[in-house]
């Protein structure tokens, strides 16, 4: 089942399973999830304890939002983890390289094709995304909001600037290693740092709970805006040229 | 609230290595990823001697183990760190082949460019198993899962062929799944218990219907990471393909985290939902996983993937385990403890001497991988005159996985064996002698290969692009094997371990 | 049945769909879909038994918050090696 992968671009389509197999496979996953939703239905519903927990602790933890308490202070440890996870991911698709880290982050040339209406509209839309970003970030100490939206919303910037063609990145520079990397050395470095006041790591005093999870997802942001663009570049692949032209020279011309 | 000393320790065994990886992602010089990996390794050593003298001497035994309440708010609410004996021996064992690894790396990715991005993943790496072994909470395991099993892959990626990457992919879609249902399980025992710490989940579990659920997505997901026949597919390909210092920490440690999670959910947190028959089907798997995988380790042509096959059934062994944990008609409690206690001192036992031996074996095959260019057991014909401390090495090891005495892999077995005649279940004994057995042959076809010489005159080859490997790389190998050996005299000193906070 | 109930019953189906897509289709980025949606299908059960109670519960969806990271990375991870295999694919075509 997992012996023959295929890419599907090349090579011919091969034959799946056979027909005995599938049916098999078919009768056994409803049977598993037909005993699933039995034992689910009759179960009910039942006593849930965190909720007062949360309600009754949301004034201690620094910030309004149950969901951002939860994630940056009640499981803060959970958060870190997964900040290492992107990181991990970031080192796993980026183009391995010694030499490029001599160079700069951010190379600006004038690309051969372009496209005027994206670069005028970008001219207007990047200030209202970094300030949207900035928004989405501050609000999450009450409303929906926080740290991975506003860093989504920060590499489509990224991302438009790419498009645009104006702009390339080089993740290998020491700048950019220093954003990938940023997110968790603060994270891990405030949770390190509140051991002298509170004697446990990742507790924050209450009186400095709410600057301190907002200082650690400021930099979150950074990190998660810079992987995700870096993703957008290692996954992108030779978009097929010819096609691209026929509507630029009716522009041109 | 009052934390005790050793339990203060524990957030370092996380954070340390997280440290590492950031310090090797910024300075990314060769000299200065191998100084952070010493530096990191260093204090991982220290933290985990000042760990193991904090811990009770076999006389005072508590029963509870050490917690620390991360953030300071208390399950459920928080999550906590806790440690246990079984725990502790898997963290100094992660310890101790994590630092004569990164001993080996620094050699061996001295002139590759892939070290750039191995440093910061193989450190990622080790704080993801870190994080497993201490997490008392089971959704923050599932994050840990993801990273130990996202950097694995990333780490099977840096040989950049078109078979490593493929078998990457195979692996990383496998781990996926397996996490995903998991994640189910996750979700059901929440809503049961509407809780995620292992001890309170532990008091609260019973026998129902969505119990027996959650156990078996969680037994599926966590079989498919530990590569149990016939879910064991995508190991050989993974294993073998990786490079050596990766291939020993896959087999080594990374196999062993989904199987230690696996322990703890049968033995303490859903142990109210095992059956008897369960057991049974476990240990009949593992059977079958070792017969099956020492075949394949004689038919195997390359070396690694020989080595990776000898895992399949080396995994096999440990789930021995869940048929000596079977409950016998008029076995009194007391008498039921003493029993489990056994059975897992001789897994934990085996776990050990598995890991190191298996390090030192992937330890000896990159050697030879990387002075001959290939690991083609036929044409290994005689090399022992070129490679004889790698050889050496490959023997040790080996004699420990056949279960040869003295070596750590003897006593394991023997403990096993034990364990299986006191409970009556003589055809285990059957099984880990042919498995023995079997396993001898594999290992003795390459000995005897490597140590005889040609016979005719005119096939005596000289072997092409010979290159010489720095003395540190046969030497950390080395090390390894004779660790086993070491310990098959001192099996006490794990055994002792384990019975610390109660191991179950 | 409640709505809740519901929700949590499609999700334990998606879960299937997706785990019968990844067993049986042999196209890779079909299985990344049907991953994908597997993944879906665990995260509406977290939601759906988060809102079973008489208050909605919100460490499932901290939880759930996590998850989806852990799934994009796990998604762009398999992406970025399909796609090179692909090179290398295309190279030995070239070849």
């Amino acid at each position: 089942m997992f012996n023959d992968l295929t890419l599907g671009r090349n090579t011919q389509q091969k034959a799946g399973l056979p027909l005995g197999v599938l049916i098999m496979l078919v009768l056994a996953i409803a049977a598993a999830c037909l005993f699933l939703i039995k034992a689910l239905i009759d179960f009910g519903s039942a006593e849930q304890p965190l909720v007062t927990l949360v309600a009754s602790n949301l004034a201690q933890s620094g910030v309004d939002n149950p969901v951002t308490a939860v994630l940056l202070n009640f499981r803060s440890y959970d958060t870190l983890l997964e900040v290492a996870v992107l990181l991990i991911v970031a080192l796993a698709v980026m183009p391995a390289s010694t030499e490029q880290s001599k160079l700069r982050f951010i190379s600006v040339s004038v690309p051969t094709e372009r496209s005027f209406v994206l670069e005028a509209f970008l001219r207007w839309l990047l200030p209202a995304i970094v300030v949207t970003s900035g928004y989405l970030l501050w609000t999450g100490a009450a409303l929906p909001g926080g740290a991975f939206q506003a860093g989504a919303l920060l590499a489509g910037a990224g991302i438009l600037l790419l498009l645009a063609g104006h702009h390339s990145f080089n993740f290998n520079a020491p700048a950019a290693r220093l954003l990938l990397v940023v997110g968790l050395a603060v994270f891990l470095l405030v949770g390190a740092a509140v051991i002298l006041s509170s004697g446990i790591a990742l507790a924050y005093p209450q009186a400095w709970a709410g600057m301190l999870i907002l200082v650690i997802e400021v930099a979150a942001t950074l990190t998660i805006a810079a992987i995700l663009v870096l993703l957008f570049c290692a996954l992108q692949v030779e978009p097929p040229r010819a096609k691209y032209e026929g509507p630029k020279k009716e522009e041109h011309s | 609230m009052p934390i005790s000393d050793v339990s203060s320790l524990l957030p370092l065994l996380v954070a340390i290595p997280l440290t590492g990886a950031i310090f090797s992602v910024l300075i990314n010089s060769k000299h200065g990823q191998v100084l952070t990996g010493l530096l990191a390794a260093l204090s991982l050593v220290l933290v985990i001697c000042a760990i193991l003298l904090g811990l009770p001497s076999e006389g005072l035994q508590s029963t509870a183990a050490f917690r620390y309440p991360l953030a300071g708010w208390q399950a459920p609410l928080g999550i906590a760190l806790s440690l246990d004996g079984f725990s502790a021996l898997l963290l100094t064992l992660t310890t101790f082949l994590v630092t004569v690894l990164t001993f080996y790396s620094a050699y061996y990715f001295s002139a590759s460019p892939a070290r750039v991005r191995f440093w910061p993943l193989w450190w990622l790496l080790v704080a993801g198993i870190n994080a497993l072994f201490l997490s008392a909470d089971i959704f923050n395991v599932y994050v840990t899962l993801e990273i130990i099993g996202l950097a694995a892959v990333a780490l099977v990626a840096l040989s950049g062929n078109k078979a490593g990457l493929t078998a990457a992919l195979r692996y990383l879609l496998v781990g996926l799944l397996g996490s995903l249902c998991y994640l189910m399980a996750v979700a059901l025992l929440y809503h049961l218990y509407g809780t995620l710490d292992f001890a309170q989940l532990a008091a609260k579990a019973d026998s129902n219907p969505l119990s027996w659920a959650a156990l078996a997505l969680i037994t599926v997901g966590l079989v498919l990471k530990t590569a149990l026949v016939p879910l064991h597919f995508w190991l050989p390909h993974a294993h073998g393909s990786a490079p050596a210092p990766v291939s020993a920490i896959l087999s080594a440690l990374v196999v062993k985290a989904s199987f230690y999670l696996l322990v703890r959910f049968w033995m303490e947190i859903l142990a109210p939902a095992v059956t008897n028959d369960a057991l049974m089907l476990l240990g009949i798997l593992g059977g079958l996983a070792i017969l099956w995988g020492c075949i394949q380790a004689l038919r195997a042509t390359r070396l690694k993937l020989m080595v990776a096959y000898s895992t399949v059934a080396q995994i096999g062994y440990l789930f021995l385990l869940f048929p000596l944990l079977m409950s016998a008609e008029g076995v009194s409690e007391s008498q039921l403890a003493a029993q489990h206690q056994s059975a897992l001192a001789a897994v934990s036992y085996f776990i050990v001497a598995h890991a190191c031996a298996k390090a030192a074996m992937f330890i000896a095959a990159g050697n030879i991988i990387h002075s001959l260019g290939h690991d083609d057991i036929a044409k290994l014909q005689g090399m022992a005159k070129y490679m004889p401390l790698s050889l050496f090495t490959f023997a040790i090891a080996g004699g420990s996985l056949i279960g040869l005495p003295p070596s750590a892999g003897f006593i394991a077995k023997w403990l096993m064996l034990n364990v299986a005649i006191d409970t009556h279940q003589w055809w285990w004994v059957v099984i880990i002698l042919t498995g023995g057995l079997l396993a001898a042959l594999a290992i003795f076809r390459v000995l005897d290969l490597a140590f005889i010489k040609p016979e005719h005159a005119s096939e005596q080859v000289v072997p092409d692009n010979w290159q010489k490997v720095p003395v540190a790389m046969p030497l950390s190998g080395l090390a390894l094997a004779l660790c086993t050996m070491a310990l098959g005299f001192n099996a006490d000193l794990i055994i002792d371990l384990i019975m610390i906070g109660g191991g179950e | 049945m409640t709505q809740a109930m519901l929700y949590a019953v499609f999700g334990i189906v998606l879960f299937g769909v997706g785990l019968f897509g990844v067993l049986a289709i042999a196209h890779v980025m079909k299985k990344i879909l049907a991953i994908n949606i597997c993944g879906v299908g665990v995260f509406m059960v977290f939601i759906a038994n988060a809102s079973s109670g008489v208050a909605a519960d919100f460490v499932p969806h901290a939880m759930v918050l996590t998850g989806i990271v852990v799934a994009v990375a796990g998604t762009a991870m398999a992406l970025s090696l399909v796609v090179r295999i692909n090179a290398l694919e295309q190279q030995e075509e070239d070849a």
